[in-house]
């Protein structure tokens, strides 16, 4: 049972985490349970579908940016965001993956923004093959569809 | 299409994680599974990427190709982009023969292609000098010039003869970056000088309409003037003599500033003269010059090289290199006046200063003309002029004229006649690359009259079309996709040995249905 001011985070493999009430509810979703609810408040609130590694890395970014917003000057902008290149900077793609669903889910906008940037700027200047290869997509054209939208554009090549 | 950052997909997103088990996962691909990233992501990782990478990305697959050619992604794209991070206006000079990007500090060693600048790595200090899309043909001695340009679309003009003695000026559209033609039929008059003003209306990145506006050059004082207007809805050049109550005679060699819808030119004596060939093609309207400027200038201000109109802030701006002699080098001042109000005719004077108190850079010598190219487009007290054959850039609060850069072969990137001012454009790059769309083509009949078909011919306009490789291009395109009628898009390429002569080119429909095209080849040595 977390003390007050402070909630309990369940992932979906059973592992908890005590959390400040300020650093879980950067995520709107929950935030909005425990407006609603005020069980969730006292007892254990159920992230459903995110395991105990992705939990874990979403409070260690919630933590960080919510000590920011409370205090700015032992968290400068600059320190925060050498916290989020170094934060994107060691997640390989599984996890980036994952931290994606899981921010989109939980709402926690800074944090997606943050994500979709790092894979924008992965993407920015690769070959159509390649993005297919990062995002498992299948090449649903043909060679000539391909070739006629190509022809459309040859300026974005 | 919807942007969804996070609510509602959410729970689809979620569905899907728990009634699927995820494709095989390795540290090289991101986990997406059936081929499908939700939409929501997709937007979001687009949004961020330069326009260049997002048009070539949309032959990624199906599901981004929709999402891209949908007509609502370039409004998106553009307020999203505009939000996630401080929008970086990209403009550049374009010259006649050349585009030479614009930043604070211009060198000319490093060549790129202007459509470089959408790639956003713009952190390059190196202006970009390259040709343009036509320049293969200039050399050919068919010269192009930029006339106009205005969201990003460049109007051009070239030179041909419709018989001895009889030349006509062809006028082309094009985005030079997207490198899309569209040729306009020949105008009716022959005049040897033109003061031509541009106008195009752009929705979601579509060109949907377009106006040429010819003023004839006369230069004498006189009662009247002289428009031919072609405008893409009508498909036809009109034209329009326009007398008003005073003698008017306008700054020719000065390009039309466009604000507030009106095409605005200089009158010599008299101020800024306005005609908005959309609602008001037979009447301009004066707008009186300051009370303050100078009515001895009169004469040299018709040289033009003296003044400019430009807009800046959304204001008017009247910005006057003053010649108390008229030798053009021996200015005395530089002077802006501001117009308060469009519709009063109440000016201030912004700033003004005297030649002696101006701070050249050492390269820059003080006893040749100063010729105004226009306003900075973004930077409020920066005014760029041109120094023979170099750009400077003024700044009204330093008093300091600063060189830009000496093109390292001037007499490449300018016009071999003309000179750093007089054939510099500025471009500004639209945040989404404009698409000029084949149906504005139907009005224009670019190479011959379109062709009526039956009953019905609305839905069937056939439309003949040179392109500069000299293939002809037939093609009709049916208003409703799925008309009564069963019409269906047709185009066809046809190779030809060399270039068509537009002005000799017709065609007719038969009551059968058979196109019957008579082209006449272009002779080599025009």
């Amino acid at each position: 049972m977390a003390s007050k001011g402070n909630l309990t985070l369940k992932s979906c493999n059973g592992k908890e985490f005590i959390v400040e009430e300020k650093v879980a509810v950067m995520s709107t979703t929950i935030k909005n349970m425990v407006d609603v609810d005020d069980s969730f408040a006292q007892g254990v609130i159920p992230i459903i579908g995110v395991d105990g590694k992705i939990l874990a890395k979403l409070i260690e970014y919630c933590k960080e940016h919510a000590e920011a917003d409370e205090d700015e000057e032992v968290k400068s902008e600059e320190y925060l965001k050498k916290f989020d290149e170094k934060f994107v900077d060691e997640l390989n793609l599984n996890d980036l993956y994952d931290l994606l669903k899981a921010s989109n889910y939980l709402e926690i906008t800074k944090l997606l923004n943050l994500l979709c940037q790092k894979v924008a700027s992965m993407i920015k200047g690769k070959k159509p093959e390649e993005i297919r290869r990062i995002f498992n997509i299948k090449n649903d054209f043909t060679p000539e569809e391909e070739e006629e939208i190509n022809r459309q554009n040859p300026w974005a090549f | 299409m919807k942007r969804r950052l996070n609510g509602c997909t959410t729970n689809k997103v979620y569905k899907r994680r728990k009634n699927k088990e995820f494709g095989s996962r390795t540290n090289e691909i991101m986990g997406f599974k059936d081929d499908y990233l939700p939409e929501w992501f997709l937007i979001e990782v687009l949004c961020r990427l330069p326009v260049k990478f997002v048009f070539r990305f949309k032959c990624v697959s199906k599901q981004w190709l929709s999402l891209i050619s949908d007509s609502s992604f370039p409004r998106l794209y553009i307020s999203r982009a505009s939000a996630l991070s401080v929008p970086q206006h990209t403009w550049t000079f374009l010259t006649n023969a050349m585009h030479i990007e614009g930043s604070d500090r211009f060198h000319f060693s490093e060549v790129k292609p202007l459509d470089y600048i959408y790639s956003g790595n713009l952190t390059s200090p190196y202006c970009h000098v390259v040709p343009l899309p036509n320049y293969h043909e200039s050399t050919k001695k068919q010269i192009y010039l930029i006339k106009a340009v205005d969201n990003g679309v460049l109007l051009y003009d070239r030179w041909l003869s419709a018989g001895p003695g009889n030349p006509v000026r062809q006028y082309y559209i094009c985005n030079p970056i997207t490198k899309q033609w569209l040729s306009i039929p020949a105008h009716k008059k022959w005049f040897r000088d033109v003061s031509i003003g541009f106008i195009t209306q752009v929705e979601d990145g579509i060109l949907t309409s377009y106006k040429v506006a010819l003023l004839y050059a006369c230069y004498d004082r006189r009662n009247f003037l002289q428009f031919e207007v072609f405008s893409s809805e009508m498909g036809e050049w009109v034209e329009y003599t326009v007398s008003s109550e005073h003698s008017v005679r306008v700054v020719y060699n000065r390009k039309p500033v466009l604000f507030n819808k009106n095409l605005n030119w200089v009158d010599n004596a008299l101020g800024i003269i306005a005609y908005d060939p959309y609602n008001h093609p037979d009447k301009f309207c004066i707008i009186e010059f300051p009370a303050d400027v100078t009515q001895e200038y009169n004469n040299s201000r018709c040289n033009s090289i003296c003044c400019i109109c430009g807009v800046h802030q959304g204001r008017l701006k009247y910005f006057e290199v003053c010649h108390p002699f008229r030798e053009y080098s021996l200015y005395s001042e530089f002077k802006i006046w501001v117009l308060e109000d469009y519709s009063s005719n109440y000016w201030y004077l912004e700033h003004t200063v005297k030649k002696e108190n101006i701070l050249f850079d050492d390269c820059l010598r003080r006893n040749i003309s100063v010729d105004p190219v226009c306003f900075h487009p973004f930077h409020a007290d920066i005014v760029y002029l041109g120094l023979g054959k170099i750009l400077a850039a003024y700044n009204i609060r330093t008093w300091r004229l600063e060189a830009l850069g000496i093109p390292s072969n001037p007499e490449e990137t300018f016009c071999k006649f003309d000179y750093a001012g007089a054939s510099c454009f500025l471009f500004v790059l639209p945040h989404w690359p404009v698409y000029i769309p084949s149906s504005l083509s139907i009005g224009d009949a670019p190479f011959f009259e379109h062709i009526r078909h039956g009953h019905c011919d609305t839905f069937n306009l056939v439309q003949g079309q040179s392109d500069p490789a000299g293939s002809l291009i037939i093609t009709r395109q049916p208003e409703q996709p799925d008309n009564p009628w069963g019409i269906a898009a047709f185009k066809k390429v046809l190779g030809l040995a060399t270039r068509i002569d537009p002005l000799q080119t017709s065609a007719v429909v038969s009551l059968r249905g058979w196109l019957f095209v008579r082209v006449s080849f272009e002779r080599a040595n025009i």
